[in-house]
């Protein structure tokens, strides 16, 4: 097995029965606007789950409370056995949950390695000052987490831009580095946000193909939002529809596909 | 260590000898996680023997075949090593081959056992293993993708060293004694042609083979010991079987491979190599790349890189039509040195280089030049998969024109090489390095013998002055003049073409001319420029064409091509073009490639009046203006002949 899958392989494998994340009865209001409305769903241990839904069906809205940026007005999520739900938002990283942005927010002029190294930062015990005097435990620590950091890369297999600034690079490659960000952090679980929007067929069969790989190497399950359907039919395990903050179906995507509410709602009537 | 006795004579033996004698010498780096990891020879040797082991209890016997599959890594050097460990031969594959060509050599070789790299390899040869049934084992060592492969046939790197332990441990010296058993005329490889003409044949070469080529390129190419090297050439290609797997253990140099395939100039950059082979394109794309560069910085700096460099060229790589060099050059060199040509070679990874290759085919004397000039001879050597090298650029006579001299010197291994023209024009040779057959293939062995000489089937001349040998083309692109004598279209367009005056030529001669022609389509912008700087007016292309200081000029590269060829094979007469060769006109594929039928249907009039000894005929033929209209073109046009064609002139 790869080292890097290895080494977050013994975190992630932590045996445990029934859902991994589940959001039960989740109701998201801003003032008068419902951007969720009772909505319910679990992600298994070894699953790649795919949130799909018109513009406005509250997706990220959903993705946002699951990685507690939002505190939902009713409703709970529980993440392993913890109840996360008024977490900050450092206490859910530091349980296990990554997620990554629309867009990126990446550190533009910090190298490829860089912006990964800072995914290491909630592994790291070094303080400010033996960092500064380059005690042999800042070094040593310092290498080890090099190492892991290189592991991501090679993963990725973004060596040869390891010390290229992130701002210089393109849409397709900086989104592939956040999502090296995000699996520094050695999650359990990993949420992205739209990862493949803007990007180009070439750039998105990569993406996938990564995506699939942490799946399989790594054990990490998955939450994915995105607007492709070819991607999410593809890739997914495990589909759920959204609409109007409500969700719709939850199945595979050969029944999704099939389902006359998904159809009519999501993907037009013409289907 | 005088006869070849003393000395170790299979690659496994010389593997022990380095690793006794020279235990913690670095033997190779391998750049990972961003760093350059190194391995001495001992460490080298204990992984073999480990790998050795895991192949002996995979059930690998000696005298069967082992594949190898992948880019350049350290793997596949300690893979066919420990192969040959233990007796078994090796065939190492170009990483792009297809299932199909993969699956023909595992059939052909009897692979019992392939070393896959990764999961593209492994996903050619799965199904392979399905339908061969000999083949036992496929192991990898590049996990990605490959997590969720369950086939029991899989093995990784670790789990075969792993599954040799026991054996390891319960027989200490069984690899050790089956090194010791090894003979310098077992097979070591089996080296797959290209298969360009037919299915691919295998070259069977032995131990004593490939160390008698590694010595043959250690001593003529006077390769320094712990000399750097990048191994980049293909496993599947003979040379780097000789360069970096043979010569690395022979001299024994450094062997340094890359993080990722393309990542290569970095790499070079990093190590600076002193031996640095490459094929021409790659040197191609190393001026362009300077070329391109350039482009992008300040005109002030572009005019002194462009300065440092044509100082650097008129005093390394005189022409002939250049002024001559000045004491006053020869004092800027230095500072040209400084300023430009020193930064220029550390950019590109050539400041340690001492020993430029480039292999696989000739490049042209202007890439050649341009390096030159920064400092880097190229020098090339020519040799075959079957027989071995033939011959090297030795020391300072380095004409790019040429393939070097022959290797006549013999060494520790066996002769020297042995060579002779044949009536065909076609390189013979014999004694050397030798060809010991292909693999399975009697006939087609027997086809590449004439006696005890090995025919290459390489057309080549002699360069007038000395040993030096030129390549023509192959014997069977040969044309045939009426008396018989051979010539290369071919060698002598491309040559031509390399004159800034000439852009297009259609060289004409076959079996019903007694000699051979050519016509020049002129380049006109460089001859515009030409006639400025000469005081020479003219108004259209045809009169500009026509121009006998033109001709003269024509005549010239002309002659100075011919004294490459043997004197029937010379051009004798030649003419311009009246006008431009256009696609449009049918003349020129769109890729701008000669339509030859088309050519000498059209200007049959020249043609028939260059072979009838004329010096002036009028031609008028149909050309189509952009508009669509069809007009006609009437010109006279001047036939020259050549001195240097009928006789050895003294120029």
């Amino acid at each position: 097995m790869h080292p890097a899958a290895q080494l977050l392989h013994q975190r992630s494998a932590v045996t445990a029965t029934g859902p991994l994340l589940e959001a039960k009865n989740i109701t998201l209001r801003f003032g008068g606007v419902v951007a969720l409305s009772d909505v319910s769903i679990q992600v298994g241990h070894d699953e790649l789950v795919a949130l799909i839904g018109p513009n406005g069906a509250g997706k990220s809205s959903l993705l946002n409370v699951l990685s507690g940026f939002y505190k939902p007005s009713e409703g709970q999520v529980v993440f392993g056995q913890e109840n996360i739900t008024h977490k900050p938002v450092h206490r859910i990283a530091q349980a296990g949950l990554a997620r990554t942005f629309q867009g990126t927010h990446l550190l533009p002029r910090m190298s490829v390695l860089d912006n990964i190294m800072v995914g290491r930062y909630m592994h790291m015990h070094t303080s400010m000052l033996s960092a500064f005097l380059y005690y042999p435990f800042a070094n040593r620590e310092e290498t080890e987490h090099r190492a892991f950091a290189e592991e991501i890369l090679d993963f990725l297999e973004l060596e040869h831009l390891r010390h290229q600034p992130v701002g210089t690079l393109g849409y397709g490659i900086r989104k592939r580095v956040d999502l090296g960000r995000a699996l520094a952090m050695q999650p359990r679980m990993l949420l992205l946000d739209e990862p493949m929007a803007g990007m180009n067929t070439e750039e998105k069969e990569d993406l996938a193909r990564f995506i699939l790989d942490v799946r399989d190497a790594q054990k990490i399950p998955v939450v994915l939002v995105e607007h492709d359907m070819g991607v999410v039919m593809d890739v997914a395990d495990r589909v759920v529809v959204l609409n109007f903050g409500r969700k719709i179906a939850d199945a595979n995507p050969t029944q999704i596909q099939q389902d006359p509410e998904v159809i009519s709602a999501y993907l037009g009537a013409s289907q | 260590m005088s006869g070849p006795t003393l000395l170790p004579q299979t690659l496994p033996q010389w593997l022990v000898h380095r690793a006794k004698h020279q235990a913690r010498e670095i033997a190779q780096r391998h750049k990972r996680d961003g760093i350059w990891q190194e391995f001495s020879w001992q460490d080298i040797w204990l992984e073999v023997r480990e790998i050795a082991y895991g192949l002996l209890v995979q059930g690998v016997k000696r005298g069967q075949t082992v594949l190898l599959i992948g880019e350049n890594r350290p793997e596949m050097y300690w893979g066919e090593w420990a192969a040959m460990c233990i007796g078994a031969k090796t065939v190492a594959l170009y990483p792009d081959a297809t299932e199909a060509e993969l699956e023909y050599v595992v059939q052909d070789a009897q692979v019992v056992c392939i070393f896959a790299e990764d999961q593209e390899q492994v996903d050619k040869a799965l199904p392979i293993a399905q339908r061969h049934t000999q083949v036992q084992t496929i192991v990898w060592w590049e996990p990605g993708g490959l997590w969720s492969y369950q086939d029991v046939i899989l093995s990784n790197w670790n789990a075969l060293k792993l599954s040799g332990e026991t054996l390891r441990v319960s027989q200490p010296r069984w690899v050790d004694e089956e090194v010791d058993k090894g003979h310098g005329l077992d097979i070591a490889l089996l080296s797959y042609t290209s298969g360009t003409t037919g299915k691919p044949k295998g070259v069977i070469s032995t131990h004593r083979w490939l160390l008698h080529n590694a010595q043959i390129l250690a001593d003529t190419l006077q390769v320094p010991a712990h000399c750097e090297y990048l191994s980049y050439l293909p496993l599947a290609w003979a040379t780097e079987q000789w360069v970096g797997i043979a010569m690395g253990l022979l001299r024994p140099m450094r062997i340094n491979f890359a993080e990722q395939p393309d990542q290569i100039q970095e790499a070079i950059r990093e190590i600076a190599c002193e031996l640095v082979f490459f094929g021409p394109r790659q040197w191609e794309s190393l001026a362009a790349k300077v070329h391109a560069r350039m482009l992008d910085v300040a005109p002030w700096r572009r005019r002194l890189v462009e300065w440092a460099l044509h100082l650097g060229q008129r005093i390394r790589a005189p022409r002939k039509n250049e002024p001559e060099v000045t004491w006053m050059d020869h004092a800027l060199l230095p500072i040209a040195e400084l300023l430009v040509l020193l930064p220029l070679r550390e950019q590109l990874g050539l400041k340690r280089t001492r020993i430029a290759m480039n292999g696989g085919a000739a490049c042209s004397p202007d890439i050649f030049r341009f390096f030159a000039g920064m400092g880097v001879l190229l020098r090339a050597a020519y040799g075959c998969s079957e027989f071995g090298v033939i011959s090297v650029h030795q020391e300072s006579r380095v004409d790019p024109e040429t393939i070097g001299s022959a290797v006549t010197q013999g060494n520790a291994w066996g002769p020297g090489v042995a060579w002779r023209i044949s009536s065909e024009g076609e390189l013979q040779v014999r004694d050397g390095p030798g060809f010991s057959g292909y693999w399975g293939m009697p006939e087609k062995t027997a086809e590449k013998r004439d006696g005890d000489w090995f025919c290459t089937g390489d057309a080549v001349g002699l360069l007038d002055e000395g040993p030096q040998l030129i390549y023509y083309d192959r014997v069977d692109h040969m044309s045939r003049l009426a008396d018989g004598a051979r010539f290369s279209k071919q060698f002598i367009e491309v040559r031509l073409r390399f004159s800034p005056y000439i852009r297009e030529v259609v060289v004409l001669g076959d079996e019903g001319r007694d000699a051979v022609t050519a016509l020049v389509n002129i380049d006109s912008e460089v001859f515009g420029r030409w006639a400025e700087h000469q005081g020479v007016s003219f108004t259209t292309f045809t009169d500009l064409s026509q121009r006998d200081e033109v001709i003269e000029e024509v005549a010239k590269a002309i002659e100075a091509v011919n004294r490459h060829l043997p004197l029937q094979a010379r051009v004798r007469h030649f003419a311009n073009f009246p006008k431009e060769l256009d696609p449009d006109e049918g003349e020129l594929t769109r890729t701008r490639k000669l339509k030859r039928d088309f050519i000498e249907e059209r200007y049959q009039t020249i043609i028939e009046g260059m072979y009838a000894g004329r010096d002036q005929v009028s031609i008028d033929i149909p050309v189509r203006y952009q508009d669509g209209q069809i007009g006609s073109l009437t010109a006279q046009v001047k036939i020259r002949s050549l001195s240097n064609a009928l006789q050895e002139s003294a120029a």
